[in-house]
């Protein structure tokens, strides 16, 4: 908690400075975030190519929105947010739907080295089956648990971002769970 | 399951990891066996998601491209914003000098003409109207007036009048005659008067006009013979028609 807030207050001289039209002060910022925003977004829509352009969408987004900030959340809460809105109109095109249920993405970094040793050949089929088992998942619950378990936000800030209670994050992020666990012993029992 | 197992793993599973849960549920989980394996197991599986999920390789997307589309948004905020108002205004301005310098000095040199005065002459105006029986005609005001009912139908009979017309100048205009068909007061057949009795009169008229007619619209067409055979005929009829 204290590192939070540490690290809000130190955002802030370079938010008003953005709010300013300071570009300088926001390329710090973004420097800061991006990673945890094309994370997000990566696992959120499951294309590379996709994930980098809403990174941009993004970005800009908060650049043209940045005098509405309030400074009431993280920053990284309120960029977030807006990769969640990106995500969001991104997918809902019926065309993007229709080529996301079609195909699963797997092209999420399956790196020569894993493949070296039987070890990491196991790790990466177990890696390969939480990836195919969180994109079965609905969307909400996708983002919850890359938020929460991954990115480490609380569930108020989750909350935030998603735009409902702090109680309905935990309550999904349960159900998120319990259908990631019957997934994963559904492709154990398979394989 | 007890109820409180079942409100901890359902709702307070993720919290009790972190150490943010309420104390009554850390007593629970403290000593509840199944409870604290539920929570553990969530956290292995946690722990899998993430080595997982986390990214090794850093967001590719350089800050030079994201200033680059900043900068293309706001010259097209620009252009579709503001520059529009401009272009408007400029295109009106524009449009305002260029009537002035075209039509101003015409404007400024052409003097309105009036309209050329015209003497009024005086509207002659009927003042009084008087009517003078032909003299070879049925004389309408001599005869005495007769009261018709509206139902009663009266023949129709041939008018011939003389109309006298004075104006307010003082001067009066030529005399017309005016024919007409005219409702008349039917009169006895032995108040009529004059040397030609009524129906004879009329068939004369009749047959004179029928004649001029004729005469009028064949002119082009006809033949000489033709012609005077016409006129003979005519001519029977009417000696035929005429008493004595």
């Amino acid at each position: 908690m204290l590192e939070k807030s540490r690290e809000a207050a130190a955002e802030l001289p370079l938010i008003d400075a953005a709010r300013g039209g300071d570009l300088a002060a926001f390329s710090v910022l973004y420097e800061r975030h991006k990673d945890v925003v094309f994370q997000f977004v990566l696992r959120s829509i499951g294309r590379r190519e996709d994930a980098e352009d809403l990174v941009q969408e993004t970005f800009c987004r908060a650049w043209t929105a940045i005098g509405r900030f309030r400074g009431e959340a993280r920053f990284r809460t309120w960029v977030t947010k807006i990769a969640a809105s990106a995500c969001a109109d991104h997918l809902r095109t019926a065309a993007q739907r229709s080529r996301l249920a079609r195909e699963v993405p797997l092209e999420d970094e399956v790196m020569a080295s894993d493949l070296a040793v039987p070890d990491a050949q196991q790790a990466n089929a177990t890696r390969q089956a939480i990836i195919r088992a969180l994109h079965a998942l609905p969307l909400q619950h996708r983002q919850l648990v890359i938020l929460c378990d991954v990115q480490g936000f609380t569930s108020r800030e989750a909350a935030t971002i998603l735009g409902c209670s702090a109680v309905s994050v935990r309550v999904r992020l349960c159900r998120a769970h319990e259908q990631l666990r019957q997934l994963l012993s559904t492709d154990d029992e398979v394989q | 399951m007890k109820l409180i197992c079942r409100l901890i793993t359902k709702y307070f599973s993720d919290v009790a990891q972190t150490g943010e849960s309420p104390a009554w549920v850390s007593r629970h989980i403290a000593h509840c066996a199944r409870c604290a394996a539920h929570i553990e197991a969530q956290r292995l599986m946690q722990q899998h998601i993430v080595h997982a999920l986390a990214l090794d390789d850093p967001c590719p997307v350089p800050w030079d491209a994201i200033a680059a589309r900043i900068a293309a948004q706001q010259r097209s905020h620009a252009l579709t914003v503001r520059r529009p108002v401009l272009a408007a205004a400029a295109i009106t301005a524009l449009a305002a000098i260029t009537l002035v310098v075209l039509f101003g000095p015409g404007l400024l040199r052409h003097k309105p003409v009036a309209a050329p005065v015209v003497a009024e002459r005086p509207t002659p105006v009927v003042k009084e109207i008087q009517v003078a029986p032909a003299p070879a005609t049925v004389t309408v005001s001599d005869q005495p007036r007769v009261t018709v009912s509206p139902r009663r139908r009266v023949p129709r009979q041939s008018v011939r009048r003389t109309l006298s017309v004075v104006t307010n100048n003082g001067t009066s205009v030529a005399p017309e005659i005016v024919e007409g068909r005219e409702q008349v007061a039917a009169l006895p057949a032995t108040e009529q008067s004059g040397p030609i009795d009524r129906p004879t009169q009329e068939m004369i008229d009749n047959a004179g006009s029928m004649a001029a007619d004729v005469l009028i619209g064949l002119s082009g067409q006809m033949t000489d013979e033709k012609s005077a055979e016409i006129q003979h005929t005519l001519l029977h009829l009417l000696v035929s028609v005429l008493p004595g």
